[in-house]
């Protein structure tokens, strides 16, 4: 049963072929045998009694959603009360949940079961799988490189679903390695709510699954205005995306975005994928940036890693062992908690970006660094919202190269190359989607719509 | 040299509303200790600041009773420091474009009153340069017998304004007029209680001092938490003390710094200088988005407004003939002027009421400490009047009776009674009274028929404390001038 999507897995429960109960045992059974460190803690007790509830509820003829009974994992950086939330981190380490995110009272709600939580790289700093204090994650494709615990989970298919948030760009990248799909929404779209966050301003909790039509489906359930977050969007209580597969993508404008597919090594891929979408009547025409802001597809990840910096050390110095969090062994002074517990609580890479941040922010650089940054935001996201008015989503790599080899020996940590290409939809708060082949498309603000109809249609 | 002092003030409010800035938490003073917290105000990860609309409401009222421009459109940032009181290591607050700026109040100074002083001094106006909104951090309890330090986060989130003044202060009397003027009309607008015992009022006073005439500031020192009006005009003298000193006889070189005050010891202290002031890291917070503010809004807002202070002490004068200094002294507090009204529309006589409120009511708060104007109601001191008007107490008994009802909430006609404070009003009684009191003092009565007037007073008051103090002054009077004449 583990090899069905997660859909169908939910038909055959809705049915009865299927009891959600023997689903989630099998694949909690599953998940004891994983080479892969995929899963930090998994949570049996809640979701057998979860399966078991949601089992009666069907029997009585009430079914609460299209993916009811279907086993889902939770990124370590979003909470479920009572459970361990760690976000990768030894800071958090000991730190329990004292509430849930908006995101998993909506899962429940639908009927899916929470089965565990995946690995993460620590507070979303990274974008390779390693950072995190909980050891990495081998790629289940590729064992010598690393990965995100749920594309991981995914791929080796030990649940079908999975929940994560993408900050810089890291989760459409592990879709890309793992042969997976992450559904990344437009900003605001998802409750951040009970989120932990790295960088507010750009984040979104999104699905990332098998394929495009589970992850359409889940992103419905987790959709809508929440008023407990502040930037999530009005007038958003219809699902994004309808659930039926076109036949042929007639009268769809695709943009091939030139300027980063010039900067990849993939040109087999550009030919196959646009001569594809050729094939399925779509207008596919070349987009590229005036050339006086060409240089923005450079700048992009620039301004990404300032901004990221900034709002990731502000986030935080919350973590100074007072309160909850890693507390050191020895030192008495109000100075030994700070700097013990953040020195043995952090990792290098969050260290890195606190001590970047502190920069960047610092009254001396502010004008020069991150002010600059926004300014590049602004521009990338009015040049993209100008290209989506002419286009119902754009075409761009996930990576400039998905040469794993290349890809470990360049070093894992999180560098301007590996933001090139997803920066654009992180900064400008756009709909994407990545996965298979390393594509990436990207929409206009509230475009899922397209971004689900042209990956079915490249999938189906 | 005299030199001129200058300065400016950046006073903090804690706004009256329900719950916290960000949060549901209760935003009530005085709960047990981190009673009124929850993830959010406590700085747990995962949670989302909400901006309390309520807050944003007093805010804007607060620009608007102090001729501030209210701007369209502000936004909230972030001011990092490490410190325990504040949870999650940084303050949410409007640093770069606040909600209110460009404002200004009058105060008036060298108010003198008295019988037939009618003259409320000089005014002033003291320009306000912005007001914007921020949280307020917890509280540190540090026990030195332990050595340990105890957090209370009831605090944590508490929605502040802080109102920031041009350096247009000339003195510490000017100072104190502002503070005073600030918390008259920011009570009656429903804006904050102003307690500055509670610490819901606390000011930051920057000091200079400059040669007459000079157009330059000089070194500026700040002096930050100043929550009583006396420690602040001791505050003031000092440091304008310290400053001429350093300039005239070279006692310490000035520097720019922000220093503590020490009321015990009467002096302030140095506590970071310029140099080592901390980089705060301001930058606009992702998590709030800008703060629209529409006409319709402000309109709302401003048509809702009470009767301010100025306003509510002119029609004092027009309507209840009032001097102009006791229709300032009820107007400028809000629970004053209710009791003064309320009072009033029971029984009519202004002046009497206003004498009860500005001679006793105000005598028994400054004794008090407290502005507790609210422990003396309307109905009972209309009642307390009556008795006074009606010759069943006489004024003395009477303010027994008031202090009476203001510290123990006592019923005029109950306490009367049982404190034995009525009238004697058995003429029999006071005139044999009077007849003792002639007979025991033939030299008096000699005295003033000689034409010593003063000796009458003499006897009267022989009279009185023969009946204990409850003879009606108008029976004893009449009594002895028959006995008298």
């Amino acid at each position: 049963m583990h090899t069905l999507n997660a859909l169908t897995l939910a038909e055959k429960i809705r049915r009865r072929d299927l009891t959600a109960l023997e689903v989630t045992k099998h694949t909690l059974e599953r998940i004891t045998t994983d080479p892969n460190n995929c899963f930090l803690d998994t949570t049996p007790e809640t979701a057998l009694d979860a399966a078991t509830a949601l089992d009666a509820q069907l029997e009585r003829g009430d079914c609460p959603s299209l993916l009811a009974g279907v086993p889902i994992a939770i990124d370590d950086t979003i909470l479920v009360r009572g459970d361990r939330c760690t976000a990768g981190s030894r800071m958090l380490d000991t730190f329990k949940a004292p509430f849930s995110a908006t995101v998993i009272e909506k899962i429940r709600a639908a009927g899916l079961i929470p089965i565990g939580r995946t690995n993460t790289d620590e507070f979303g700093v990274g974008n390779s799988g390693d950072t995190c204090w909980h050891g990495s994650t081998p790629n289940p494709r590729d064992p010598a490189a690393t990965t995100g615990g749920a594309a991981a989970a995914i791929a080796s298919r030990l649940v079908p679903l999975a929940l994560c948030s993408d900050s810089i760009g890291a989760q459409r990248k592990h879709a890309a390695l793992t042969g997976t799909v992450f559904l990344k929404p437009t900003y605001g779209r998802v409750s951040r709510f009970g989120l932990i966050a790295y960088v507010p301003s750009a984040e979104q909790i999104g699905a990332a699954a098998a394929n495009i039509h589970d992850a359409a489906a889940l992103l419905n359930i987790i959709s809508g205005h929440d008023p407990r977050d502040g930037t999530s969007l009005p007038d958003t209580s219809e699902p994004p995306i309808t659930l039926t597969s076109r036949n042929g993508l007639a009268g769809m404008r695709v943009g091939i975005a030139t300027d980063w597919w010039t900067l990849s090594q993939q040109p087999d891929t550009l030919r196959r994928v646009s001569t594809h979408l050729s094939e399925l009547d779509a207008r596919v025409q070349e987009y590229a940036l005036p050339p006086r802001y060409a240089n923005l597809v450079k700048l992009g990840p620039l301004a990404l890693t300032v901004i990221a910096a900034a709002e990731g050390c502000n986030n935080f110095s919350r973590y100074d062992g007072l309160k909850f969090g890693h507390r050191p062994q020895t030192g008495t002074s109000l100075d030994d908690i700070y700097f013990g517990s953040r020195s043995e609580g952090f990792g290098y890479e969050v260290k890195k970006t606190i001590l970047l941040g502190s920069y960047v922010l610092a009254q001396q650089q502010y004008e020069k660094y991150y002010l600059q940054a926004l300014k590049i935001r602004r521009l990338i996201h009015q040049h993209l919202t100008e290209a989506l008015q002419q286009f119902d989503c754009l075409l761009l790599p996930v990576s400039p190269t998905l040469d794993r080899q290349k890809d470990v020996t360049a070093g894992a940590k999180p560098s301007l190359k590996d933001m090139l290409c997803t920066a654009p939809a992180s900064l400008a708060g756009l709909p994407a989607v990545a996965g298979t082949a390393g594509i990436q498309l990207v929409a206009g603000s509230r475009g899922e719509q397209h971004l689900y109809d042209a990956w079915a249609a490249l999938s189906g | 040299m005299r030199y001129e002092l200058v300065m400016g003030l950046e006073v903090h409010i804690e706004m009256a509303t329900q719950s916290k800035l960000f949060c549901t938490c209760s935003a009530a003073f005085g709960a047990d200790p981190n009673e009124n917290v929850c993830p959010a105000c406590s700085g747990m990860p995962g949670l989302l600041p909400v901006l309390n609309k309520k807050a944003v409401e007093l805010a804007i009222t607060a620009g608007l009773v102090t001729n501030c421009h209210i701007n369209p459109r502000s936004l909230f940032d972030k001011k990092n420091y490490y410190y325990p009181d504040l949870p999650t290591s940084y303050q949410i607050t409007q640093f770069y474009a606040p909600i209110c700026t460009d404002g200004h109040i009058d105060i008036s100074t060298d108010v003198t009153g008295g019988e037939n002083n009618n003259v409320a001094g000089t005014t002033k106006t003291i320009r306000i340069k912005q007001i914007h909104i921020e949280e307020d951090a917890g509280k540190l309890l540090h026990t030195p017998n332990t050595g340990q330090s105890l957090i209370d986060y009831n605090r944590a989130g508490v929605p502040l304004i802080e109102i920031v003044s041009q350096p247009d202060f000339r003195s510490a009397e000017e100072a104190l007029a502002y503070l005073e003027k600030l918390r008259s009309i920011l009570r009656c607008a429903g804006v904050s209680d102003c307690k500055m015992e509670e610490g819901s009022m606390r000011a930051d006073i920057n000091i200079s001092i400059r040669e007459p005439g000079a157009t330059t500031l000089g070194t500026r020192t700040e002096i930050k938490n100043m929550n009583s009006l006396r420690a602040i005009a001791r505050a003031i003298t000092y440091e304008y003390r310290r400053h001429v000193d350093a300039l005239e006889q070279g006692t310490e070189e000035l520097v720019q710094e922000t220093r503590r005050w020490d009321d015990l010891q009467n002096r302030s202290f140095a506590m970071r200088t310029k140099e080592n002031a901390t980089d705060y890291l301001y930058f606009p917070n992702p998590d709030i988005p800008p703060l629209d503010i529409s006409d319709e809004w402000i309109a709302d807002l401003r048509a809702a407004l009470p009767e301010m202070p100025d306003v509510k002490k002119a029609r004092y004068m027009a309507d209840y003939a009032l001097s102009e200094y006791d229709s300032a002294l009820i107007a400028v507090n809000k629970d004053l002027a209710n009791l003064f009204e309320e009072t009033c529309a029971l029984h009519s006589e202004p002046k009497e009421i206003a004498n009860w409120i500005i001679g006793e009511l105000l005598a028994l708060m400054k004794k008090d400490e407290a502005d507790n104007a609210t422990r003396i109601d309307a109905p009972r001191l209309a009642q307390l009047i009556k008795m006074v008007a009606g010759g069943s107490v006489n004024r003395l008994n009477a303010k027994k009776i008031f202090a009476a009802m203001y510290w123990e909430n006592a019923d005029p006609a109950a306490y009367s009674e049982k404190h034995n404070l009525l009238n004697e009003s058995d003429d029999a009684l006071i005139k044999q009274v009077v007849s003792d009191v002639i007979s025991a003092n033939a030299k008096s009565v000699e005295d003033y028929r000689s034409g010593k007037i003063k000796a009458k007073d003499f006897l009267f008051g022989q009279a009185m404390r023969t009946l204990c103090g409850n003879g009606d002054p108008g029976t004893i009077k009449r009594l002895l001038d028959e006995a008298l004449s």
